[in-house]
């Protein structure tokens, strides 16, 4: 892992698979509203969440998120891929394509309990 | 829309009065920013005699979208001002990074628009694609920028590419960071948005 002089922080996916990721900040869109999303669903809220290494150089991933209105309940959702200061690097030490690098970080942070921290920053939103 | 760069030097008295007006208007009158100002003229110690301006006019010949532009190697924005964005990073002092600051693209010839709402894109994504242009022609590779936090998600749905230097921090209650945009050249934007850097 290092520091490159364009900002970025190269790493392999083992690599960051091994760092911990905390959570840092997240927030409400300040214009809620209620858009329909797809045919039996509604969107009311969305945010964006943000997560951060302990370790030095400091990672930065962030994503936007939106909760599904379902028959069934309520599900929390990433939208779009997320945002970072990562370039994930193949074995040979070639960086990967900058939408591969996304993708890749798209799953990743899906493992991650953001769903667990989120009903507790909307509902500090609206208390 | 018609869009003029350059120095002071380069510039009208005319324009670059127009250009601090204007800077009063959306930064201290709509959004509140606590900044130094006389007569209800914006500027501060960034604005030199070698700032490049890029300045958007309407069809009325009024300013509807400035930008800043400041070369790494002379007192920037985030080197002097915001460095604990960067996160113990060096900030970058190079002829192939340049900073963008005090962008805006608000025309106040558009009546039934919220601030915020007009901040609105065909002036934004020109307006940013301008001053890429203008700082690629000056030898810039890459634009970095002190932005809300929002404008890293702005700049993606407009296709623009760019990626944070760093985690973002809370500054006067909203979270900022530092943001890094290749000056490559970029295809038509996808949406109109909203854009707005410090």
């Amino acid at each position: 892992m290092h520091l490159s002089p364009d900002g970025l922080i190269r790493l392999t996916v083992d690599q960051l698979l091994s760092t911990p990721l905390e959570h840092l900040v997240s927030g409400v869109d300040p214009e809620a509203h209620v858009v329909p999303a797809a045919c039996g669903t509604q969107t009311s809220l969305s945010g964006y969440t943000e997560w951060i290494s302990t370790r030095d150089p400091t990672i930065s991933i962030g994503w936007d998120w939106r909760l599904q209105t379902l028959a069934c309940g309520v599900r929390w959702v990433r939208v779009g891929l997320p945002r970072s200061n990562l370039m994930l690097t193949q074995d040979t030490g070639a960086d990967s394509s900058w939408h591969g690098n996304l993708e890749i970080l798209g799953t990743i942070v899906d493992a991650l309990a953001w769903r667990e921290i989120l009903p507790q920053v909307v509902a500090a939103r609206y208390a | 829309m018609n869009i003029v760069t350059g120095t002071p030097a380069d510039l009208s008295v005319e324009i670059m009065a127009g250009v601090a007006h204007y800077r009063h208007r959306v930064f201290v009158e709509k959004l509140g920013w606590q900044l130094r100002c006389e007569n209800a003229l914006e500027y501060d110690q960034f604005d030199r005699d070698d700032t490049v301006y890029v300045v958007a006019h309407n069809a009325e010949h009024e300013v509807v979208g400035t930008a800043r532009l400041l070369p790494t190697t002379r007192p920037y924005l985030l080197d002097e001002v915001f460095p604990q964005l960067l996160h113990g990073m060096a900030p970058p002092h190079s002829p192939d990074v340049w900073e963008l600051s005090r962008f805006a693209a608000v025309d106040f010839s558009e009546r039934g628009s919220s601030a915020l709402a007009q901040f609105s894109s065909p002036i934004a994504v020109g307006l940013l694609q301008a001053s890429l242009e203008c700082a690629a022609r000056h030898g810039a590779k890459r634009f970095i920028t002190v932005s809300p936090l929002g404008v890293e998600r702005l700049l993606r749905i407009a296709g623009f590419r760019a990626h944070r230097l760093a985690p973002p921090m809370i500054v006067d209650g909203n979270p900022v960071f530092a943001c890094s945009i290749g000056c490559e050249t970029h295809g038509a934007p996808t949406a109109a948005r909203e854009l707005a850097l410090c």
